[in-house]
């Protein structure tokens, strides 16, 4: 037993704290650690040595692996026996572990690691709290790939599970961080750098090999951005739903839809009115063939949209009755209230559009409501932050009907205004992200090009070139030496 | 009388056009400038809209019918007449003229079917162009157009020369322009401009100046006023003058027609063209390409008033431009061409005049705009019935002003919703107030917005492209259906019904 203790521990050996090891040779002592602690029963890490519980003996922070393997075994345990109360330091534990644990490390582990995610899954659900290993869950998913840039199957059980559980807002630490990487089978003879190194996306460590992620499908991918949507939308965050609506819709497919792809639709839509008021351009990458086969089975959405257009309130509240049923069915009826509601206000606001001020008593009229009941209503949309504008009371006169709304020409006043400062920064911001986008576009485009498929298609291009220049033809396609041009260089 | 009376007064209430006061032409000289069917056409439009004029028109109308061949056209002057003078000698058809006229255009109808018949027997082709040419013309006169049409469309096949061609195509227009239809009208007159090059070059000038008036003539009514006025503009009015001929002579025919006087006379040119310039462009524009325009020019000469509208627009005197162009109303609204897009014409002028005139100024008071431009000098209502609307602004103007400036509001807001008039009003101050100009900020706003765009297709494309690279793409499906949208549009199951799990929650 003292022998399984030494083992444990026998990783990071301890002259590494004297000299720190090449990448190369951490990388080969701990999948020899690794192939070790395998060979080791899982019942003997539930074990008590000495009559102190193993887990006791292990630093979380510098033996990550080891004090996994054993927290994994004591959630299987516990899983596999009959119910019983939780011990009460498993929470303890579960929450040093993931707030602490080494991520490089965890990255030979991967396979245990989803374990130990999936238990915490398993656990939220049956246990009558599940806020704690909800968040458990999204602090160890953020330790281990703090970019949260990876899709993995977990990122799909972690959305479920907020949704489920209701708890939405914590969903958005991991719904925020776009995701540019999907696990695939690493390059042969291209990407063998150590699980270890450095990488600069961690899609290069979250590989299906690692066993961080299980085999994910297209359809997974869908189904985390329509779930994600459905969270934003909860949230009313309108325009962040709208984007995760539209990766399920830019999803490549072999000219068909999913019925995930068809929900999308049908509420892309209707979010495209809370934030537009008309139905946007789709957009760009939008396999038309799909959206031919979507589109005819949602006439009563786009019905809906047009109407809405249109402009007049009664015929949108007609068609929105007509359709009780199908939003009921579709899981769209909070939608579509919510749309309805927005008509009202996008009025309001559209006289800002006409007029600079203008008496209550018109948008009473304009409303059909009476001059107290529409006071109270710009007062909320006002202080809601939709209308820059404020009421001006005559004073004369406490009469509310007497009241005058002044619209502000632009947010450069007002109470809702935007300073210069203000949007220079945020322009600043979207610079920054523009960029850090357009270098993981590189690295996808360089993933791309060592595609099986590409290569073939390079490399026939590449001799029937050297068959015109075998013939004396010039190279015309040289473009000659030249750095990226720097587009957003100017805006510093 | 009274059946005139009462006559007009129908028409009004149903909404028909009715010019109560009498016209600035002489109804006589004015028509003298026309022959043949238009002649007709246009005494009938005055005879059904102007009180003053209706029985002299339309007494001149019924005359002039009973002389041609189209025995309906007859009746229908007869009938015409008798609706607001019941007692007229002329209106009660003469039926035994009507009986012989018909017997005898059967017979010359026959005869000529007769003579193309022989020639295509002999298998010359001009004589059976010609035969055709002589069906057609017979046909239009007797105002069986779908004959004439048919006729004329057969001369193609037997034309030796672009000529020819040229020829069929005006006589085709004729048909169509007689018809209403604006559009084949046009499109047979763009075939004739495309013909241009192949003509000799002795009768390319005469093709050319009745092609470019006819084909304005028929894009103006078909309400492509840019267009119009760029064709009018090209037409030469030496030429087309030239053409008309003095008065009494008969001036010189194209394809066998004298068109300035069987369509339309050069003073129709200059109205016609200066309208739709009008309408339809900018003050830059009008002033470089119309009142500049050395060809234009002389056409503009034989309608001054028109000239004069347009340099108050240029010159940004639109109050004025607006009362010259009101005091034409009643003479453009008895055009036979006009009476249809007068107040639509009107209307964009005020617009374009509103906007102009707001250009200027960051704040106008509703008051100042309501006395720039009265409200209901170009108000619909006008349209109809300017007897009795004059008579409501008189008595407004001399109790309370407060009417044309709810008038003039309610035209503003229409104008600003619709995003002609880049302004907003301030009720309670009474003004109109231009947008304020903060070009720094919009800069940095549209810079904000293309930024987020692009992040937008810049992520989707991402995402797209590493789901293809790590191999996620949606196969199609082996077996139609399940999980899917089939191709023929029925809805498969969602997927084990996860996807919709979220849905109580939307």
């Amino acid at each position: 037993m003292a022998n399984l203790v030494a083992t444990l521990l026998s990783f990071p050996p301890d002259h590494y704290t004297v000299a720190p090891p090449s990448k190369v040779i951490y990388d080969r002592d701990v999948r020899e650690y690794v192939k070790q602690l395998d060979k080791i029963s899982a019942s003997s890490f539930v074990k008590a040595v000495d009559g102190q519980e193993l887990i006791d003996l292990l630093d979380p922070i510098r033996n990550s692996i080891a004090y996994l393997y054993t927290i994994v075994s004591e959630l299987q345990s516990i899983a596999s026996s009959k119910p019983k109360p939780l011990p009460d330091d498993l929470w303890t534990r579960l929450s040093i572990f993931c707030t602490s644990f080494d991520p490089i490390q965890i990255r030979y582990v991967g396979n245990e690691f989803r374990r130990l995610l999936e238990h915490l899954e398993r656990l939220a659900r049956v246990y009558n709290s599940p806020r704690v290993p909800v968040q458990l869950m999204c602090a160890g998913m953020l330790r281990m790939d703090p970019s949260g840039a990876t899709f993995t199957s977990t990122h799909l059980l972690y959305v479920q599970l907020c949704l489920e559980a209701r708890t939405l807002e914590e969903a958005l630490p991991i719904l925020d961080k776009p995701i540019v990487g999907f696990p695939s089978q690493a390059i042969k003879g291209i990407e063998e750098q150590p699980l270890c190194a450095d990488h600069q996306v961690s899609s290069a460590y979250i590989t299906l090999n690692s066993g961080l992620s299980s085999a994910v499908s297209a359809e997974d991918v869908q189904e985390y951005y329509l779930l994600g949507a459905i969270t934003y939308i909860g949230l009313r965050q309108w325009r962040k739903a709208l984007t995760f609506l539209e990766h399920v819709l830019v999803a490549p497919t072999q000219n068909t839809a999913t019925g995930l792809m068809l929900e999308a639709y049908r509420k892309w839509l209707l979010v495209a009115l809370l934030i537009e008021g008309k139905s946007p351009s789709f957009p760009r990458g939008v396999n038309q063939e799909a959206l031919r086969k979507i589109k005819p089975t949602s006439k009563a959405y786009e019905a809906f949209a047009d109407i809405y257009k249109s402009g007049n309130l009664l015929r949108l509240q007609a068609e929105a009755d007509a359709g009780q049923g199908l939003w009921q069915d579709d899981g769209n009826i909070g939608l579509v209230r919510q749309v309805i509601r927005h008509f009202t206000e996008s009025q309001v606001i559209n006289l800002s559009k006409t007029y600079v001020a203008l008496p209550m008593l018109d948008i009473a009229q304009h409303l059909g409501e009476t001059p107290a009941v529409t006071a109270q209503y710009l007062g909320f949309l006002a202080t809601s932050g939709q209308l820059n504008a404020s009421l001006e009371r005559n004073s004369a006169t406490s009469d509310t009907s007497s009241q005058i709304l002044r619209f502000y020409s632009d947010r450069s006043s007002g109470p809702l205004a935007q300073s210069e400062q203000q949007l220079h920064a945020a322009l600043v911001e979207q610079k920054q992200r523009i960029l850090e986008l357009a270098h993981q576009l590189k690295d996808g485009n360089r993933r791309l090009s060592l595609n099986k498929d590409y290569l073939e298609y390079a490399k026939t291009r590449r001799d029937r070139k050297e068959q015109a220049r075998d013939g004396g033809a010039m190279d015309l396609d040289w473009a000659g030496p030249g750095e990226d041009e720097d587009m957003m260089g100017d805006l510093r | 009388m009274m059946a005139l009376q009462a006559f007009f007064d129908r028409s009004a209430q149903a909404g028909k056009v009715v010019v109560r006061d009498p016209p600035k032409f002489d109804l006589e000289s004015y028509i003298a400038n026309y022959d043949g069917r238009t002649r007709i056409d246009r005494l009938l439009v005055i005879g059904t809209s102007c009180p003053p004029l209706a029985v002299e028109a339309l007494r001149a109308a019924v005359r002039e019918a009973k002389q041609g061949k189209d025995v309906d056209l007859y009746l229908n002057t007869c009938q015409a007449l008798f609706a607001i003078s019941p007692d007229d000698p002329l209106a009660k058809a003469d039926m035994t003229w009507a009986d012989t006229r018909t017997k005898q255009i059967k017979a010359e109808g026959d005869r000529l079917e007769a003579e193309l018949k022989g020639y295509k027997n002999n298998l010359i082709k001009e004589s059976i162009r010609m035969g055709s040419e002589d069906l057609g013309n017979f046909a239009y006169s007797t105002g069986d157009f779908a004959s004439a049409a048919k006729a004329y469309t057969r001369m193609r096949d037997y034309a030796t020369l672009p000529k020819h061609i040229a020829e069929m195509t005006l006589h085709q227009t004729l048909v169509a322009l007689a018809q209403h239809q604006w559009m084949p009208a046009a499109s047979h007159l763009t075939k004739l401009r495309t013909l241009h090059p192949s003509l000799a070059p002795a009768d390319k000038p005469k093709f050319d100046h009745v092609g470019y008036a006819l084909a304005g003539l028929a894009e103006l009514a078909g309400r492509n006023y840019r267009d119009a006025a760029m064709l009018f503009l090209r037409a030469d009015p030496q030429v087309f003058t030239a053409a008309a001929g003095q008065p009494g002579s008969a001036g010189e025919p194209v394809a066998g027609v004298v068109w300035p006087r069987a369509v339309l006379t050069p003073n129709d040119v200059a109205v016609y063209g200066g309208l739709s310039a009008l309408a339809s462009m900018s003050r830059a524009e009008l002033q470089a390409r119309v009142l500049d325009s050395s060809m234009f020019r002389s056409f503009l000469e034989l309608e001054p008033h028109v000239r004069r509208a347009m340099a108050f627009f240029v010159n940004a005197k639109y109050a004025q431009c607006l009362s010259t162009l009101e005091a034409y109303r009643g003479d453009w609204l008895l055009d036979v061409y006009l009476q249809p897009l007068v107040g639509e014409i009107f209307a964009m002028v005020r617009q374009k005049c509103i906007v102009q005139y707001f250009e200027a100024f960051s704040c106008v008071s509703l008051d100042e705009m309501a006395r720039q431009f009265p409200p209901t000098v170009l108000a619909p209502s006008a349209v109809k019935t300017p007897a009795t609307s004059t008579k409501t602004s008189a008595k407004d103007s001399a109790t309370a002003d407060s009417t044309p400036v709810l008038e003039i509001r309610s035209e503003l807001r229409a104008l600003i919703e619709s995003g002609i008039l880049p302004a907003r009003l301030d009720i309670p101050n009474n003004n109109l107030v231009s947008p304020p100009s903060n070009p720094r900020r919009e800069v940095l706003l549209s810079a904000l917005e293309d930024a987020e765009e692009y992040e937008r297709t810049l992520r989707l494309r991402l995402s797209k492209i590493n789901m293809v690279a790590a191999g996620l793409e949606i196969q199609a499906p082996n077996d139609e259906g399940r999980g899917r949208v089939g191709g023929d549009g029925v809805v498969g199951g969602l997927r084990g019904g996860k996807g919709t799990r979220g849905g109580r929650w939307a």
